[in-house]
């Protein structure tokens, strides 16, 4: 029997813990790339999914129908290794991982966001457009804060699952914790040892996280009801 | 450099069998995922507070660790646990039902919670025995209530089953690399499989927001 217990602790623990540490590190970067790049962005296509105007509707429902309904491995190839070739830029793992992982946030957050305004009853905008307000006093005051709080849990969720996608940047070389601690793994040769490691690691970060976004949650919960 | 879609008069054996490796390691991962799905559901449902623990515990671990780490520990560390020699396809067909049947049983459990409790009652007073409750009034409600998440499952299914690349299952995805590699044109093979995987999502998430708006109508 495999005693996980006796290897897990020695060995590699003290030799790679630095780069683990800054594996993890390297996988929040991305994260934290994918959700605010992507929240941003979301915003804007949010608002653009529900333009009167076709020739601005149309390009943008395409985009996020195209990036939600492909699977990210196949986007990240196609920037990393297709795309190149038809700019004739050359990327790196990193600016692939980047620009795709922005991307597929933009979409992700822009079609939820979507759906918290369709959720905000139209007679608001009718009112603060009656009280005179401009368009952005509208969106930005009105609109948009009510349709981030109510789909909160959704959101959370997202950049939860996003956590979890940053592992998939591992298959363009991208040297976060899932790609390290394979490394790791190959090197040491107790793949048992260093995967269970990784495994727990995500977990705890994943906890960590699922505690933080539950207190934002709360939080604006709280000043919403005020 | 433009589409040149002649690759495909060459390298379609190549491509349909990653076609057909995809569709059937989502097809056995998603039946997998149902059935075990579906018992992880029994025992959370079982009022053993032991049984319902560990169910939880499974359906909680699962759903935070990373699908591609599950993938990898699975085809690094189960032949080794196991003492057998399992080759990557099924050490990333028993990762996707894994974590499938924790998706699937968040599924089946909110399902069964929104059944209204009369059901049940009604059904004991019409003389109807376990097995006829849960086969003629219960399964039926919660599969039309739960069929738009049931099918986002099986597109989320179908989304992972692309990681299998990374431990060289030779699904589309993984095709589409090896034919890149062998030609260095990568960009017709992978905008044909970014197609063929929106062609056969797309039209599936079409019919799970269909039938989800169905239930909405319905339910008001």
């Amino acid at each position: 029997m495999y005693s996980i217990v006796s290897d897990l602790l020695p060995g590699f623990l003290t030799q790679y813990w630095l780069a683990l540490a800054f594996a993890v590190l390297t996988s929040l970067k991305f994260l934290a790339l994918g959700v605010g790049v992507g929240f941003t962005a979301g915003l804007g296509l949010a608002i653009a999914q529900l333009s009167p105007s076709p020739w601005l509707r149309g390009p943008v429902v395409a985009l996020v129908e195209l990036i939600r309904n492909t699977p990210l491995l196949v986007q990240l190839f196609w920037i990393h290794f297709a795309l190149p070739a038809l700019t004739g830029i050359g990327s790196s793992p990193e600016r692939s991982a980047a620009i795709g992982i922005a991307l597929s946030g933009a979409c992700y957050f822009s079609e939820i966001i979507r759906g918290g305004i369709q959720g905000v009853p139209k007679g608001q905008r009718d009112a603060a457009a009656a009280l005179g307000l401009s368009r952005w006093c509208i969106w930005s005051r009105i609109v948009l804060p009510q349709a981030v709080i109510d789909t909160l849990p959704a959101l959370a969720n997202t950049v939860l699952s996003f956590f979890k996608a940053t592992s998939i940047l591992s298959v363009i070389a991208v040297p976060e914790l899932m790609m390290t601690s394979t490394r790791i793994s190959a090197r040491t040769g107790d793949p048992i040892g260093v995967l269970t490691l990784m495994t727990l690691l995500y977990i705890f970060v994943g906890a960590l996280l699922t505690l933080m976004l539950h207190r934002v949650e709360t939080a604006f919960k709280l000043r919403s009801t005020r | 450099m433009r589409l040149d879609l002649t690759f495909l008069a060459e390298t379609w054996p190549q491509l349909a069998q990653g076609v057909l490796a995809t569709l059937a390691i989502t097809a056995i991962s998603f039946l997998g995922a149902l059935v075990l799905g579906y018992g992880l559901t029994i025992l959370r449902l079982s009022g053993r507070t032991g049984l319902q623990r560990a169910g939880n515990l499974y359906v909680a671990l699962f759903r935070v660790i990373p699908e591609l780490g599950v993938i990898f520990w699975s085809y690094y560390c189960l032949p080794i646990l196991l003492g057998l020699a399992l080759s990557e396809y099924t050490c990333g067909i028993l990762a996707l039902m894994a974590i499938g049947a924790a998706y699937a049983s968040e599924i089946f459990r909110a399902g069964y919670n929104a059944l209204p409790r009369g059901q049940m009652d009604a059904a004991r007073a019409l003389g109807l025995g376990n097995w006829q409750t849960w086969r003629l009034v219960l399964a039926p409600q919660i599969l039309r209530r739960t069929m738009p998440a049931l099918i986002n499952c099986g597109i989320d299914t179908l989304k992972n089953s692309t990681l299998l690349a990374a431990i060289g299952a030779s699904e589309l995805a993984y095709q589409a690399y090896q034919i890149g590699n062998a030609t260095y044109n990568y960009l017709a093979p992978f905008t044909f499989v970014a197609i063929v995987f929106f062609l056969i999502i797309f039209p599936l998430s079409l019919l799970s927001r269909h039938r989800e708006a169905a239930l909405q109508r319905q339910s008001r």
